[in-house]
């Protein structure tokens, strides 16, 4: 973030120094920046983003003479917030993989719907404080759905979450020949034909004599 | 791709009307009751909306099967980027009845109060609190207008952990020049009254200068000023201000110009009382105009006026309500009478309400502060046109049950501020 806020400073210098061509390259930079956060969809450098360029709309209805004013940082703006506050699936995949704790989180919710966080943390032999972060993180996702009853808070699958737990869950390959019996063989001959390696004897045999 | 047209917003609507506003009660019964399983499956069903606003919902079957899809409504309606996000607000109409789509959610200052501080909104109480709804349908007026649209002007704090807000109390009725036309005395004997100028202008403006330097050097976010203690000479006074000392390094990011009388050139004798809320390059962020008429006895207009006859504030009432998404939330200026007597702006989830107020004390603010707090969650902050009395001058108050009597401000005048913690994730 270092580097976002030396471009962003660096426009605003070049916008009171009227440098034409910084302007234009730094403006350049700080759009792609936005591009890649976008791509990423990772909501911590949304947030810096947009806390960053706060103020570079308005500096730029005044001050920058190269374009529209201010009318690309709105827009970056508008986009960004639209990602922020919106599902981000890049994110929800993410979160659900069941590598993660998120993840092994949603399978035990799958499991046992109206789960309580405390099971939920013996369960997955966490601190309380993590469960409690990765739940917040799966709520918000639209992951999950947390409903008070009683006392206890019960944690259940949304139906955006089962659909995502749906889409990641491996593809089994059933065999479907049935395993056959022979009544009547000659035992020995099956036992040869079981035996790899006699089967690759004969096999080896039958290619050497042509 | 997945959309939300016009026709699915009036089904929900309709479909809350029928489960939320109009049976409740046994919803929220049965969902307490209802098996982990059940629930689940009831989460899960593809529902069809159509038929539950075609045929009656009476079996418990239906009641809960009609709530799993309020809830995948609402989720639905949370994953898509929708222009109501950045602009305008959600309204529909089912039966006659205007509605609109509000959120009802924790704001950045409330989310920082630890639990156990924190009020539950009156939302999560009772047999209501098993309805774990996000979004309402509120019920409102058909005359008024929402002017509701993003603000930028405070992302800067979406990396911060703190928020400074200023109060710069900096007059009070006696340093304004009040006005009046006793030949246009209207039906119930009253004449119209309006702040037309400040006593001394180039004072008021120095002391307005003043203030926005040390905002400045206090590293206030949001700077409040009173109401009806603005002209628009000092307006433009404070707008150079910020473009010259603010612009390349902000630091004030917004001002609550407090308020000022508007001639309507068309109409004699006819004013609004505007509102102006200024951003970090001294622009328009927005404006409200006032809500409420205001009315003085013979005795009241006798002090200020010096003349004894009733009188009347000539506003020409406003329809709009202006709401800003901010990075705060939802944040609105209600201008001194409308914060506790316009009833929408009690009903609406607000999250941040800035009020410039003209009024001798503060008392029924703060039981209206309470309120809001109780019932919404919301913070209030409030500076009002006394400077001699700080306790009269300025009210800050957050929904934390520690704060009751609001917060402590520091400084002196002519800035007092307050640092508020706030939690942006």
């Amino acid at each position: 973030m270092d580097a976002l806020n030396y471009h962003r400073d660096a426009y605003r210098n070049a916008l009171k120094d009227q440098n034409t061509t910084q302007i234009c390259a730094e403006k350049a930079w700080l759009t792609a920046l936005a591009a890649q956060a976008l791509l990423k969809q990772d909501n911590a450098e949304i947030r810096a983003i947009l806390a960053s360029y706060a103020d570079l709309a308005g500096l730029a209805d005044h001050f920058d003479t190269t374009g529209k004013p201010g009318d690309r940082w709105r827009a970056i703006n508008e986009l960004l917030t639209l990602a922020l506050e919106s599902g981000k699936p890049l994110q929800q995949l993410r979160l659900v993989m069941p590598s993660t704790v998120s993840g092994s989180i949603m399978s035990h919710i799958d499991n046992t719907p109206g789960i309580t966080p405390s099971e939920i943390v013996e369960r997955c032999s966490k601190k309380n404080s993590h469960i409690a972060n990765e739940l917040k993180k799966l709520e918000k996702n639209g992951l999950c759905y947390r409903l008070k009853q009683g006392r206890e808070h019960k944690v259940f699958l949304s139906k955006l979450g089962k659909d995502m737990l749906d889409s990641i869950k491996p593809i089994k390959l059933i065999a479907t020949t049935p395993k056959r019996e022979f009544e009547h063989a000659n035992p020995e001959r099956v036992k040869k034909f079981n035996n790899p390696q006699t089967t690759h004897q004969v096999l080896l045999r039958a290619v050497s004599n042509g | 791709m997945d959309d939300f047209s016009e026709h699915t917003f009036k089904q929900w609507c309709g479909l809350y009307k029928r489960l939320i506003l109009d049976d409740a009660q046994r919803l929220g019964q049965l969902i307490a009751s209802c098996s982990n399983q059940e629930f689940q499956h009831y989460l899960y069903t593809e529902c069809n909306i159509s038929n539950f606003l075609t045929q009656d919902i009476t079996t418990n079957h239906d009641y809960l099967n009609a709530y799993g899809c309020l809830i995948q409504l609402e989720q639905r309606y949370k994953q898509i980027p929708t222009a109501s996000l950045l602009h305008g607000i959600v309204e529909q109409t089912v039966h006659n009845q205007r509605y609109i789509l509000v959120k009802h959610e924790s704001s950045a200052i409330s989310k920082a109060i630890p639990e156990s501080n924190r009020f539950k909104p009156a939302k999560q109480l009772g047999t209501q609190g098993f309805i774990k709804l996000c979004y309402h349908w509120l019920k409102v007026e058909h005359s008024t207008q929402f002017d509701c649209r993003r603000s930028d002007s405070l992302n800067a704090l979406l990396t911060r952990k703190h928020i400074n807000i200023g109060f710069a109390p900096l007059a009070n009725h006696k340093d304004m020049q009040w006005q009046y036309d006793v030949g246009d005395l209207r039906a119930d004997g009253r004449m119209p009254f309006w702040c037309a100028n400040a006593q001394n202008e180039l004072e008021l403006s120095d002391k307005m200068k003043s203030a926005l330097t040390t905002a400045y050097e206090q590293k206030v976010d949001i700077l409040l000023l009173p109401e009806l203690i603005v002209t628009e000479a000092l307006l433009t006074a404070i707008q150079a201000w910020l473009r010259q000392h603010n612009a390349f390094e902000p630091v004030i990011r917004l001002v609550v110009a407090g308020s000022r009388h508007l001639h309507n050139d068309n109409k004699h004798n006819q004013f609004s009382n505007c509102c102006t809320v200024l951003n970090a390059f001294g622009d328009i962020e927005w404006q409200q105009e006032k809500r409420q008429p205001f009315n003085l006895t013979e005795l009241e207009a006798h002090k200020l006026l010096n003349h004894k006859q009733a009188a009347f504030e000539p506003t020409q009432l406003a329809n709009t309500v202006t709401l800003r998404l901010t990075a705060l939330g939802l944040t609105a200026t209600p201008i001194c009478l409308d914060f506790f007597h316009d009833s929408l702006w009690q009903e609406l989830p607000i999250q941040v309400l800035l009020v410039p107020a003209m009024s001798p004390n503060l008392e029924r603010f703060h039981q209206h502060c309470a309120y809001i707090g109780k019932e919404h969650l919301s913070s209030a902050f409030i500076c009002n046109a006394e400077p001699n009395n700080k306790d009269n001058a300025v009210y800050a108050y957050i929904p934390s049950k520690k704060s009751k009597q609001g917060l402590e401000t520091a400084g002196d005048h002519p800035l007092f501020t307050v640092e508020i913690d706030i939690d942006m994730n």
